[in-house]
């Protein structure tokens, strides 16, 4: 359940509609980001109606102008960050004072920079496997869609394989495994870099089988048709004139996948199983905190945890606005 | 209907199958065996011994079903196939054996967590089904109405918060600074397992076990309810909107009576399939409330063997909770085809 | 098959005024609960009975002590320690003979080295058959003859048990054994013949045992859960003030704490982690940070350059501020620790020397050394020699706060003097399965576990125990230290049956360690002892610690205030 989130029952429904009962509507499910009536081409009057759609949506513009100053701020943290993240002599924590706003850990590292910079390698690893896995994603998902067959195939036997172990234990699995071994290509990877695939490895499948059941019904679409008996190749159609009209869905996704990568890194690295030091990542921080528990210096939990929280809760009011403004009807 | 959950259980096998040689492979090949060691308890000098006689040396690992394995345990290179093949074989006829590390029976360890995780499981699934169907019903009666807005607001947080940042605030408040409020010199609420040892008669065990779950369910119930109370919410709005709601408001009838005769029960059926589908990933998902609150079930299982590359164990593990996974899938499924008449399962 | 930690009071502040209260009280307290031990240690008064829990933040996999389950140290400290019956005691201030004997054993050194136990006739099992000379010889019988024994050593240099009398058991050596007073007791104990004899003793002992000889017996053990000790009512010592105790496992140190804080558990003995320590000074909490027989150290293997250069060494000796580092890994948790001076800790008493306290932050040392070697600084400060540069690569374990520390503090220092270092962190099983056995690595960094505090640590410096062919690659002299002057002293501690002449030859051994040093060591890393002084209490005055069984050795003294 902790990793699912509304990106996985997404999916978890989509499975249903394709392999269980597909009868049942897929509006059944009205959190779905997933809508299957984008039955038009694009048209610029299509996006004039979104941008103003999402204007409109001011919990969303709030969030993604706070994540995107969040981000700056972070990844300028040279700039930003009032204190070396390694400071070369240790002392015991100190709670929030004027020097050290946030406080300072149990090794005397003042909590503001670790955050900037904790904060900075969790929306960056976030960010990087949303990309990752949509354009994987959306391309074997257009493929397994349009074309069906064996790819079709490997890609559904693939999704139910990890329909049936849990995500954090797949990912456990995958990074206590790979966690400082020399890969034959690319060498011993650092616990970033590696979450960062595992995590890929794990969300494209899910964007995929969206982009998978989109393709599939928008094929069937009297305009593709039409496109198809005008002699445009499979090529063209899938990504001229059926891609155009599934951008809405995808661009929800990825968002969520942005929040749901946030997440669980989190949680891996809380586990010990992801972010490991010398990188520090939001969970890590907590990680590193927990003992303080119950102790005067709980702060070290509080104020990680609320920064994680702000950032996804931004990320998923950021989705929830996108999700709007393609589709006004999933609004009640 | 018959055909359609034996079509449905004959193809989840080779999936279970695949998952398993996959793991075992991933595992075999990658696990630390003296992951104990990495912290500072370190290689005893007799440990050391054992290790220059070989005995720790990937691969030399052997599948013992009999016997704990011990330094005189022999050391196979066997291909990892046929490793494979001899723990499959073995488990087909039910046996499991024993964990390479503890030497304990597997399956002795996988009953008593799994205990462990059902009674979280139920607990949590009670009050989460009664919690979301409440608030979602009421925030679908009256939407967009302040506490509609609440709660559709604390199901974002609940959505957007890491379970284990919860349960530690829950342990902070909760299990100290509660009882430091109070002057009390005990815990109002435990965040150690399930029971106290001592506690004897049925009121007082009764009580201890309600002090000891509060918190760990209170934990896994947050993102559960918070993500179950918008289906619930949006069912409700579907079914309020229909034809046969309007008519049976038009025709007259109490408005209690149609939300809760008509609409609600129509407006379960979804909640009811989302249920089943997410019941069966608690089994093995409850990994993070289990560890914090020190609760010897499932996921708790899991982090251990995975720590000590046991894939003794660990496979058990997989096949036990992906079986629930497969179970409870299909439970949704044909929920959904008994529930919903118009549904018909092929 | 956890490394067995044994444990020793560094002399701290709290320790040094824990010990004078109990040395004012009673000369007896620092050993195992003896009848005489009723007299002037249980003068506090006591109230009786109450159920207890405490924290155990590892749990044993079974409980047979001598096969599959021999040296887990959190087994010892909860079940072990209480339940079975051993002729000696370890103590801080060497062996002590326990109440099961009526007084030290005899021991004969020529021809042979005889040892004879005379047994206390008031010493019983729980079910108040005595201990007889016969339990004895089936312990010797299991040990040396059993299949999958954990440590045989000694044991297997046994030739006979003689128990025609059962108050009076005669153990016979066929070679002598110096560290004899470990055996019949130890971490194994003593087996109760009359209940195992003939039977199977793994099966019978590995998921708990009903039998006891120790002031507790097993109650119930829910495995992954807890493990719960009564009172053995025949226990002929000192007797149990509480009910009941109950150890819950919390494998998560963490939340170990948690439970502490909440009040969940009375006690728990974690592992020292740097910087703060979230339970020092809680009110109400009795709070000891105790430094045993491990410690970390440098490892250096002296057969890869240009770690050949015992000069080079040297310079690595001076060009490390061990006390800085010690200082900031663990001064919030024990302002006055200190850097070990040499391959032993303060724990071994007597065998603990300081020479390697010439080693401390000397650039000028660094400058003459590495010159006299023959090597120059580059323009980058890095000391060079024949086209080579000083840059070592340092492996230690992965996920380790502490040593991912000491190796970043490390880096900034020896930068300072003119050496480069790369830190690589390697999975335990390659480090310790691989790395080190095969002398795939410059410097190591991890910590030494000696099982008890004997002097003869010849399996780690002989030089015949450097990994080869011939040894089947299964020596342990990782470091590859080859010296006939070192040989010397470490072969004779091995033989020697004077405790003396041991002792002088393990300082002799660590002073020429001192010079080769193949080998740097850093700290005593502590566990920290947190117990709730609000709500229990000691008749032993204050809480005692056993360096060996841990910090539960003396449970039936503690009660419920």
């Amino acid at each position: 359940m902790k990793t699912r989130g509304s990106l996985t029952e997404v999916s978890s429904d989509q499975e249903k509609v394709t392999t269980a009962a597909p009868e049942v509507p897929p509006s059944e499910v009205s959190l779905a980001p997933l809508t299957q009536d984008a039955t038009e081409p694009p048209a610029r009057s299509q996006w004039q109606l979104f941008f103003r759609r999402f204007r409109r949506h001011r919990l969303a513009i709030a969030s993604l102008v706070l994540l995107v100053v969040l981000y700056l701020v972070v990844s300028f943290s040279h700039l930003t960050a009032p204190y070396p993240l390694n400071p070369k002599t240790l002392s015991p924590p100190r709670g929030p004072n004027l020097t050290h706003l946030l406080g300072t850990d149990d090794l005397g590292r003042d909590q503001t920079t670790r955050m900037i910079y904790a904060a900075h390698l969790s929306m960056t690893i976030g960010l990087l496997v949303a990309i990752f896995s949509t354009l994987i994603g959306t391309f074997v998902g257009a493929v397994a869609g349009y074309f069906g067959g064996w790819i079709d195939q490997v890609l559904m036997r693939v999704t139910d394989l990890f329909l049936v172990v849990p995500a954090l234990v797949v990912i456990a699995v995958a990074q206590q495994g790979l966690d400082q071994k020399k890969l034959p290509i690319f060498g011993k990877l650092s616990s970033s870099t590696l979450i960062i695939g595992i995590l890929s490895i794990l969300f494209w499948m899910y964007i995929a089988r969206v982009v998978r059941g989109l393709f599939l019904s928008l094929k069937e679409k009297e305009f593709i048709e039409a496109a198809r008996a005008s002699g445009a190749s499979s090529w063209r159609i899938m990504f001229r004139h059926i891609l155009p009209n599934t951008i809405g869905p995808i661009v929800v996704n990825t968002t969520l996948v942005v929040a749901q990568a946030i997440l669980l890194e989190s949680t891996l690295s809380f586990l010990g199983l992801g972010i490991k030091p010398p990188a520090v990542s939001l969970g890590s921080m907590m990680s590193d905190a927990e003992q303080w528990v119950g102790t005067h210096n709980a702060y070290l939990i509080y104020f990680p945890g609320l920064l994680l929280l702000l950032i996804v809760l931004a990320v998923n009011f950021l989705g929830d606005g996108l999700r709007d403004a393609f589709d006004p009807q999933s609004k009640h | 209907m018959l055909t359609f959950i034996v079509r449905r259980i004959a193809y989840s096998i080779p999936v279970l199958l695949l998952a398993s040689l996959l793991v075992f492979v991933f595992v075999h090949a990658t696990s630390d065996p003296l992951a104990k060691y990495a912290q500072s308890r370190d290689l005893t000098l007799k440990a050391r011994q054992g290790l220059a006689q070989g005995i720790y040396q990937q691969p030399c690992r052997e599948f013992v079903t009999g016997s704990p394995p011990t330094k005189a345990m022999t050391c196979t290179k066997a291909p990892v196939l046929k490793q494979y093949w001899y723990w499959l074989s073995h488990f087909l006829k039910g046996k499991m054996g024993n964990s390479f590390v503890t030497g304990r029976a597997v399956s002795a360890d996988l009953r008593s967590s799994f205990g462990n995780t059902l009674q979280l499981i139920i607990w949590g699934v009670l009050i989460s089904a009664l919690l979301s169907i409440s608030i979602g019903v009421l925030s679908a009666v009256r939407q967009y109405s302040l506490p509609d807005y609440i709660f559709t607001g604390l199901s974002f947080v609940g959505l957007s918060m890491p379970t284990f940042w919860f349960g530690l605030i829950a342990i902070d408040l909760f299990s100290n600074r509660l009882s430091s409020l109070l002057h009390v010199h005990y815990p109002i609420f435990f965040s150690l397992g399930l029971h106290s040892s001592h506690a004897r008669g049925f009121f007082p065990a009764a009580l201890d076990y309600a002090r000891h779950l509060a918190l760990p369910v209170a934990t896994l119930t947050v993102q559960i309810v918070a993500s179950w109370s918008r289906y619930e919410r949006s069912s409700m709005l579907d079914v309020m909107s229909a034809d046969y709601i309007r008519t049976a408001t038009a025709k007259g009838l109490p408005r209690r009576k149609v939300i809760f005769r008509h609409a609600l029960r129509n407006a379960l059926i979804p909640l009811v399939t989302v249920m089943a589908l997410d019941i069966g990933g608690l089994f093995g998902g409850l990994v993070v409330t289990e560890q914090i609150f020190s609760i010897h079930g499932m996921g708790a299982l899991f982090l251990s063997d995975l720590g000590n590359g046991d894939t003794q164990a660990l496979l058990p593990w997989l096949m036990v909770t992906a079986v629930f996974v497969v179970l409870f899938n299909l439970l949704a499924d044909v929920l959904y085809g008994v529930l919903d008449p118009r549904i018909r399962l092929s | 098959m956890t490394g067995l930690r044994g444990r020793g009071l560094l002399l701290s502040v709290v320790a040094i005024g824990m010990v004078a209260v109990s040395c004012s009280k009673s000369s007896s307290t620092s050993t195992s609960p003896t009848t005489s031990a009723n007299g002037p240690t249980t003068t506090v008064a006591a109230k009786q009975g109450g159920d207890i829990t405490l924290g155990a933040e590892q749990e044993p996999d079974c409980m047979d002590w001598i096969g599959s389950c021999a040296g887990a140290a959190w087994g010892v400290y909860t079940v072990q320690t209480n339940t079975m019956p051993r002729a000696y005691d370890y103590t801080d201030s060497g062996y002590k003979a326990n109440s099961l004997l009526t007084g030290a054993a005899d021991l004969v050194t020529t021809p042979k080295q005889v040892v004879t136990y005379h047994i206390n006739p008031a010493a019983v099992w729980d079910d108040n058959s005595p201990i007889t000379a016969h339990d004895f010889k089936y312990t010797w019988d299991q040990i040396a003859h059993g299949k999958d024994i954990y440590d045989q050593s000694g044991y297997n240099q046994i030739a006979s048990v003689d128990d025609t009398d059962p108050h009076t058991a005669v153990v016979t050596f066929s070679t002598p054994y110096p560290d004899w007073r470990a055996l019949f007791g130890g971490f194994y104990g003593i087996f109760p013949s009359h209940l195992l004899e003939g039977k199977d003793r793994d099966a019978l002992m590995k998921d708990g045992y009903s039998f006891s000889a120790g002031p507790y017996k097993i109650d119930h053990w829910t495995k992954g859960s807890e493990v719960k000790l009564v009172p053995n009512p025949n226990y002929w010592g000192k007797k149990s003030n509480l009910a009941s105790v109950t150890f819950k496992f919390i494998t998560d140190t963490a939340a170990e704490q948690q439970d502490y804080k909440s009040g969940q558990i009375l006690a728990s003995y974690p592992q020292a982690q740097p910087g703060g320590e979230a339970l020092k000074g809680s009110p109400g909490t009795y709070f000891d940070a105790i430094s045993g027989l491990s410690y970390e150290a440098l490892w250096f293997n002296v057969e890869k350059a240009p770690l050949d250069s015992k000069a080079v060494r040297q310079a690595l000796g001076f060009a490390t501020d061990r006390n800085a580092i010690v200082q900031q890994l663990f001064a919030p948790i024990q302002p006055d620790i200190k850097p070990i001076q040499s391959m032993f800790t303060p724990a071994f008493g007597a065998a603990y020397s300081t020479p390697y306290s010439k080693y401390t932050l000397q650039l000028s040392m660094v400058d003459t050394l590495m010159k006299g070697d023959g090597w120059a600084k580059g323009s980058d400060g890095i000391w060079a020699k024949g086209g080579t540069k000083a840059t070592l690569e340092l492996k230690t374990t992965t996920g380790n706060k502490r040593r991912q520390l000491t190796a970043q503090i490390l880096q900034t220092q020896w930068q300072a003097a003119g050496f480069g270092l790369t830190i690589t962190p390697e999975k335990a099983g390659v480090l310790f399965g691989q790395d080190l056995p095969s002398g795939n690595f410059q410097i190591g960094l991890y910590a030494q576990t000696p099982a008890d505090n004997d002097p003869g640590q010849c399996v780690i410096w002989c030089s015949k125990n450097i990994p080869t062919q011939a040894n089947g690659n299964s020596g342990q002299n990782w470091d590859r230290i080859n010296d006939p002057n070192l040989d010397k002293p470490w072969l004779d501690a091995d033989t020697n049956l004077d405790d003396n002449a041991r002792v002088a030859d393990a300082q002799q051994g660590s002073t020429i360690l001192s010079d080769l040093v193949p080998a740097l060591p850093l700290d005593p890393f502590p566990d920290i002892l947190v117990i709730n002084s609000d709500k229990l209490g000691s008749q032993q005055g204050s809480f005692q610690h056993n360096f060996a069984y841990g910090p539960f050795t003396y449970l039936n003294y503690w009660f419920l205030k």
